[in-house]
């Protein structure tokens, strides 16, 4: 088995994309985002954050940038021919902005080709890293974007629609990835059903939609299966403000395995802290200019995690063929 | 992918085959809140009446586990399962000396967090985990800083020996909460963090 003759090659590091979603807005999805960025790059990684929250940008306030001189508009108004033009130094090394839009723009009405586009653009960005921060829900833009992604990280907080509103996610989630591994429309009305479900509905109806399939086509539900098996965001509590919170990521945890048949990997929380807040009042990037606060050092130990659970998924979606959500 | 009707004990409440007590006791508890009535986690996706037949099934499940002989049983002749007892007890003198009482069953409260490495870590957030600026989560801070205990024991003269049980959040080893407190304070400066903010997170006692 072993080969001790032939000397092993490193695979060129490839570029790993990194989402950051989970629905509801005000979660901490772009305080997070700016953080991994830097934490990323200040370990040495090159490192590209994209504010994909078209409509309701901020990240750029989070890193310290007052006022952008380009935006992802600029790219989808046609202004410039690529992504590498819109890219801003921010005040930490390695770490560049792709600044978001906040004017008539929202993700979920960009039209399909201008996506595959977007995707196309972001995945042959040159740096070690490229960070996502998505906007809220669930429109398809924002999760075909969530599920290019090699690392899919939601971010949820202890309250109870933002709870609601990551099971939601996961669930759009996962069924855009089934119809888009699919891409068939001899299943579509079986998926239509699937939608449809709620609450603890859902399970039964994925389980039962891999059973309809089967029936249909054995190796086609054994291709989806494997597609729900390989898929595992991981989860972070955030603005954690009692320690009951914190087994929350568990409880969540388990509720999505049994449920809607999603296994999440917990990676952390962090406290609530005011200098979170503080810090964005400022301008100032939070994990460089409060280092030691609580929320910098869950953090930390937050990166730690997803760094060492960062087993890629089976290689980026595809989602150049599946045209199905136009009319 | 299993229907919820088919999971087994162990599935039921995310556990390995072979789970030592304080394992099974930490995913009841787990357990048990996920799907408690006010549960955060459960609110929006299960009804009453699901909430309680999980409530049913891990209470079940529970008292199998806890109970060698009965999961002997289940093991063998429901699941049809050879599971080395060793394995499961390899830690059991080292529980022993810590177990404490609750709801009269004796478990583990608090984790030996130094054999993480050899478990199923993935995700799995260990008991002393579970507070904020609680021992575990000292810990964590202080090696993720790369500092020692010895490093700080030098520059605070402490013991490192309290040092490490405040880690561990090992009371019986500690002199008096008033001093414990001291040295915590100390301890927290050193790395870096709000002494206060680490007391006031910080519980001396079970509970
Ligand atoms: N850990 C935290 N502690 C305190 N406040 C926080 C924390 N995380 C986020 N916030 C606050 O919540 C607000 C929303 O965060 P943001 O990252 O913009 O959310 P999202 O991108 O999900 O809409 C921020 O203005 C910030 O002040
Ligand atoms: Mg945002």
């Amino acid at each position: 088995m072993s080969n001790i003759d032939t000397p092993i090659i490193p695979d060129e590091p490839r570029k790993q994309i990194w989402a950051v979603g989970g629905g509801k807005g005000g979660t901490g999805k772009t305080v997070v985002s700016a953080s991994i960025g830097i934490l990323l790059a200040k370990a040495g990684n090159r490192v590209i954050i994209i504010d994909a929250d078209l409509g309701g940008a901020n990240l750029h306030t989070c890193l310290g940038i007052r006022h952008p001189s380009t935006t992802i508009a600029d790219f989808l108004l046609k202004k410039v021919t690529s992504l590498d033009e819109l890219l801003l130094e921010t005040p930490i090394k390695n770490l560049r902005l792709i600044s978001g839009a906040n004017d008539f723009l929202t993700i979920a009405n960009i039209p399909f080709a201008q996506k595959q586009k977007l995707i196309r653009y972001i995945r042959n960005l040159n740096s070690d890293y490229v960070i996502l921060d998505l906007g809220a829900g669930t429109s398809f833009n924002v999760l075909d974007l969530f599920l290019i992604s090699d690392s899919n990280i939601l971010v949820v907080m202890p309250e109870p629609t933002s709870v609601e509103n990551v099971y939601r996610f996961i669930k759009c989630a996962i069924l855009r990835r089934l119809n888009n591994a699919l891409n068939n429309s001899r299943f579509q009305d079986i998926f239509r059903l699937a939608t449809e479900a709620r609450g603890n509905e859902s399970v039964k109806t994925l389980y039962d939609l891999l059973e309809r399939v089967k029936q249909i086509d054995s190796s086609v539900a054994a291709d989806l299966k494997k597609k729900i098996n390989t898929f595992s965001p991981k989860l972070i509590v955030n603005q954690v403000r009692e320690n009951d919170n914190i087994s929350l990521g568990s409880s969540i945890k388990d509720i999505t395995k049994k449920y809607l048949g999603v296994d999440l990997d917990y990676s952390g929380y962090i406290p609530y802290d005011e200098k979170v807040s503080e810090s964005i009042k400022r301008f100032k990037p939070l994990v460089t200019e409060y280092p030691n606060c609580s929320a910098s050092l869950c953090m930390n130990l937050t990166m730690k995690k997803l760094l060492n659970g960062s087993k890629l998924s089976d290689g980026q979606e595809e989602v150049e063929e599946s045209r199905n959500e136009e009319a | 992918m299993k229907r919820l009707e088919e999971l087994n004990y162990y599935e039921l409440l995310n556990l390995d085959e072979n789970a030592d007590l304080g394992d099974i006791h930490q995913a009841y508890l787990i357990a048990v809140s996920t799907y408690s009535r006010d549960s955060l986690a459960s609110h929006s996706i299960l009804s009453e009446e699901e909430k309680t037949n999980m409530l049913k099934r891990i209470e079940a499940a529970y008292t199998t586990l806890i109970d060698k002989n009965k999961r002997l049983f289940y093991d063998k002749e429901v699941l049809k399962i050879y599971v080395d007892e060793n394995l499961r007890n390899r830690n059991i003198s080292e529980i022993s000396s810590k177990f404490v009482q609750h709801n009269g069953y004796g478990f583990q409260s608090k984790r030996d967090i130094t054999d993480e490495s050899d478990r199923g870590e993935k995700n799995t957030f260990k008991h002393t985990e579970s507070t904020i600026f609680g021992g575990a989560h000292l810990k964590n801070i202080r090696e993720m800083k790369g500092i020692t205990i010895d490093e700080i024991a030098q520059k605070t003269r402490i013991r490192a020996s309290y040092l490490k049980a405040l880690e561990e959040e090992n009371f019986e080893q500690l002199p008096a909460e008033v001093f414990s407190k001291g040295f915590l304070k100390a301890y927290a400066k050193y790395l870096g963090l709000d002494p206060d903010v680490v007391i006031r997170n910080y519980k001396f006692k079970e509970g």
